[in-house]
This record gives structure tokens, sequence and C-alpha cells, in this order.
């Protein structure tokens, strides 16, 4: 709770990140991660999805679809949405729904948990929605950001990986197998201007686990869940996966420094 | 064990009892204060913490053991209970704790009710809110705060006001059920951090009552429940805890089972590590 601390956690989740732009960076980053330590594995690792994960170029184009109900509102993309608001400064970056391309990915979760990347930010909350496939809201949530320590002038919001669990010990009926959903998050510049302001979409699927699987995973290392995921490609949980992987070993000097360099080499 | 030394005969009594009294002198002095006062308290006293002054009693509309018509919820049974003391102050050492309230079946069978969980500052301005539809079961509800996030953790020393509201009208939120209280964060302090640090979860939870922090005592012991549930010893610590707070009428209730499928949640657990830092 208050033993960790907290800027080295953000730049161990942004970590994450780079493995997910893997794809953008040039030979010779890549060739510094090849060492054989944990590091390079978690890069392998990294590369391994890299082919389904969202990066900026992908964003840009248009071709993330999210199932929408029909005559809702129409969906703000992220570019369009982007430029709307002016809490994150061109150079810092843009915020990232960490789904696969196609903006569709599957689950095996009851309660799936979601992530996203916020780069560095002056907003002040984050709205984030669950609609199922009839556009029902499900699920929704909205919260104040931390910012960093009150005593930096410039107070703003450190970049990173956020993640939000439904919770599972609510009563809230779980997701159906074969069921889509769609989730949305709003990084809100101004608490009383709903109009400046980002915002991320993304899909997902309940898809049902192979028994065999299942008592399979109950005793894989986390590498070996990551793995089978991989394997059977649910993506939220090969996310999740990834992402403790990089918190339960947050002192590689590696994993930092080659997050350090692979941000500039993608211009970030 | 002391109780054994008078099977002895006359000589070993003589020479234990010294030894036993010695040992049990160095135990005393050795222990660190926390552990002498270990245990579910039999009455919940919070001389430590004292309530805000500004605290409101939540609008309980709903009396006990009657069948009431309040908007479109039905309800029979038990009321819609925040588990707290009775002062409505819940502490907590946590950056993001988890609350607890106690659901009626309300609305009619097979439909879903929309329900909202506020989290305020003492000032009123909103940290975080989450709505949700739920299913129509009795039981434990436990209320978390999303640990990576990216929200604004609880500050140490402040209050926070709380409310869980059961929507019975969507277009008269006038009608709605609600629960709530206080909490506040208190700093964790090294005796109890470094008991905490050498025992199990029950006894964690323990600790946690003996010093008086209600809400990590009351969310420890129901995860322990939940995984536990068959373990008898858990279901006596809950049920003294709760009848500490004259809230024994709903220690039998049911909590919420675990989901069937556990393994896509890494996060609560590798906070948990990642905390011990």
């Amino acid at each position: 709770m208050i033993w960790f601390k907290r800027s080295s956690r953000f730049l161990i989740l942004s970590t994450a990140l780079t493995l997910g732009l893997a794809v953008n960076v040039p030979g010779r980053a890549q060739a510094e991660l090849s060492s054989p330590s944990l590091g390079s594995q978690l890069s392998e690792l990294g590369e391994n999805v890299s082919q389904t994960t969202a990066s900026p170029e992908t964003l840009v184009s248009s071709s993330f679809t999210p199932p929408r109900p029909p005559g809702g509102p129409t969906p703000v993309n992220i570019i369009s949405g982007g430029r709307r608001g002016t809490c994150i400064q061109p150079e810092d970056g843009l915020p990232i729904p960490l789904v696969p391309v196609s903006g569709m990915g599957e689950t095996i979760a009851e309660y799936p948990t979601i992530s996203w990347y916020l780069p560095k930010t002056t907003a002040e909350g984050v709205e984030f929605e669950l609609h199922d496939a009839n556009g029902e809201k499900i699920y929704s949530a909205s919260y104040a950001l931390e910012r960093s320590d009150k005593a930096n002038k410039e107070e703003y919001v450190e970049p990173g990986i956020m993640s939000l669990t439904i919770p599972p010990f609510a009563k809230i009926p779980p997701l159906e197998i074969g069921k889509e959903y769609s989730w949305k998050v709003k990084v809100m510049c101004d608490r009383y201007d709903s109009s400046a302001r980002y915002e991320l979409e993304g899909a997902l699927k309940r898809v049902a686990i192979a028994p065999n699987l299942e008592s399979l995973i109950q005793q894989a290392t986390p590498q070996e869940r990551f793995a089978i995921y991989e394997e059977a490609d649910v993506w939220y949980e090969k996310l999740n996966t990834m992402l403790e992987l990089l918190q339960d070993n947050p002192n590689d000097q590696e994993l930092a420094s080659a997050w350090d360099k692979l941000l500039k080499s993608v211009g970030r | 064990m002391p109780h054994t030394r008078f099977h002895f005969g006359q000589f070993s009594l003589t020479f234990f009892l010294p030894l036993a009294l010695s040992t049990g002198c160095l135990t005393l002095f050795s222990m660190p204060q926390i552990l002498l006062a270990q245990g579910i308290p039999e009455r919940w006293e919070s001389q430590e913490y004292s309530p805000p002054d500004d605290i409101e009693q939540p609008r309980t509309t709903e009396p006990a053991g009657t069948r009431s018509l309040n908007g479109g919820c039905y309800s029979s049974g038990k009321p819609l209970t925040a588990l707290l003391p009775s002062n409505q102050l819940g502490v907590t050492v946590a950056e993001y704790p988890t609350l607890v309230v106690y659901m009626p079946v309300l609305g009619t069978e097979g439909s879903t009710v929309p329900v909202e969980f506020v989290l305020e500052t003492q000032s009123g301005q909103e940290v975080y809110k989450a709505t949700f539809q739920t299913s129509q079961m009795s039981g434990i509800v436990t209320l978390s705060l999303p640990t990576n996030a990216g929200l604004s953790p609880l500050k140490i020393g402040e209050d926070y006001h709380w409310h869980f509201s059961v929507i019975c009208n969507e277009n008269e939120r006038s009608q709605d059920l609600v629960v709530g209280g206080v909490v506040r964060r208190v700093e964790l302090n090294s005796t109890l951090k470094e008991q905490l640090s050498l025992t199990s979860a029950k006894e964690q939870a323990e600790l946690y009552a003996a010093a008086g922090i209600w809400q990590d005592a009351v969310s420890t012991l129901v995860q322990l429940r939940r995984d536990n549930p068959k373990d008898l010893e858990l279901a006596a610590d809950w049920e003294k805890l709760l009848k500490a707070v004259d809230l024994g009428n709903i220690a039998q209730e049911p909590i919420e089972p675990l989901p069937t499928t556990t393994l896509s949640q890494p996060q609560g657990s590798v906070q948990t590590q990642i905390e011990q830092f």
C-alpha cells in the first residue's frame, strides 16, 4: 500500500507498453535487448504479441471497429477525440487502448480486467463504461486521477498503464460466454467541461476455456500461463499476465532502460 | 500449558514453576504490545478513533422484517445495511480500502437492480463513483476501489464519506435506499506493520480488529470466508466481529462466492506482493 514507491510502479507498468510497441522499434534497439536475461525474455514475449497490439499507426488507420448498438451515439475515435482534449501535450503522445488491432479481444473471465495506456497528462479524471451487445450499460466507474507529488510545482498524472477489473464480488451478473461487450474510457481534462476529453474504445468477447487448460493454468507459473494464453489467443488474460510478470520483476534495470530507449526510438 | 504442571510431583512443581514464570515474564516483555491485545473484541469501542462531527445518519427508509414498497423496490426481511460500527466510522490503513454492505433481495425476481457506490471527500468532492446492475441474490457485497487504475489514493488522516444506493426508481432518486458512513485512512504504525507481516491472513484480521481498524478487519475476514467457506473458526470470528457492532443478525448471510474463473485476475495478488516492498 504505502511501502511501494508509486513512481516506480508507473515506470514498471509503462514498460509493458514498450513491449507492445516493439514492432515499431528499429533493429538497433531490438538488438540491445537480446542478452539472455529476464529482460530479454520478457521482450521476446512482447515481440510475440506485438503483431496484435495496438500501435500508434494502427490507431491512425480506421481499422478499429468495435461492435456498437444500432442507433447509438456515433463514437469518437481516438484521433478526432484526441484532438478535442487539451490536457495532453502532443510531444507526450496519445492515450492507447490495449487491445488487438481489430479492437476486439477474447477473455475467459467472468469479470475481466481492461487496460489502457495514458501518457503524461493534467487530466482530472477517468470515466469507464462497459456495455453489452445491446448497448446497455452494465458497469461504469468514474474517478479522480492521482497527481504527482504536490511539492512538485507542475502537477500532473504520471504516464503509465492503467487497469480496471469489473468487481467480482458486487453481485454484478458475470459476462456471458459467447457474448460480446464493448468498453469505453473517457479521459476527462476538466471536471466541469465534459467536452474536453479523450476517448478510448475496445471490445471483448467472453469465451469458454477447455477444462484441461483450466487445470493446467491453475498449476502454471506466470511464464507458462502466458504461453497457454498466447496459444489459446485469449487477449485480455495474455495482457494481464504480461503486466503481472513486469510487476513481479520491478527491479529489472534492463527493462527500465529498454523502456526509456524504446520511448525515444518510437518518438515518444 | 500452565495447568499441566500440577500433574508433576512437589519437586517438579518447585522446579518448573519458577521456570514457567520466568519464561512467561520473558515472553511478556519481548512481545510487542499489540499481540497482547490480539483477537476479535467482544465489544467494538473505538476510543482511539472518534467519528467526525458532521457524520450523517444514512437514510434507511426500510423497516426490518416487513414487506415494503419503495419506488420500484420490493423487499422483505432484513434491511440494506452497511457493515460498520454504530458510530458509522470505519478506520483503514489501506490506500484503497474495501467497503462492505449487506444487500437483501430487492425488486422482482429475475430482474436486475441498478446500484451506485460513491466515495467523496469531506468537502463533498467526488473521488470515485461506480454504477452497475446487480443480480437478485441476498448477501454480503464488497465494494472495492481499483488499485491499478490511477485512482487517487485515500489520504492519511482524512475522512471520506461513502454511500451505497439501491436505485429503486431511476427518475426519482429520492426513492433510493441508501446506506453508508465514513472511512478514515490512518497511518499503519511500525509495530502493527511488523506483526502483520509475520502472521497468517486470519491473524491479520484479528490484529486489525484488536487495533480498532474496522474496515480492514471486516474486509480481510470477508475474503477469508469467501476463500474458505467451510472453515468454522473463521465463521466464529466473523460472527464475533459482527456481534461486537450489533450486527449479529446478518452473520449467517451468504458471502458472494468466488467466480468460477479466478485465473484472469492477477491484479489483486500482484498488488499484494508489490505492496510488501
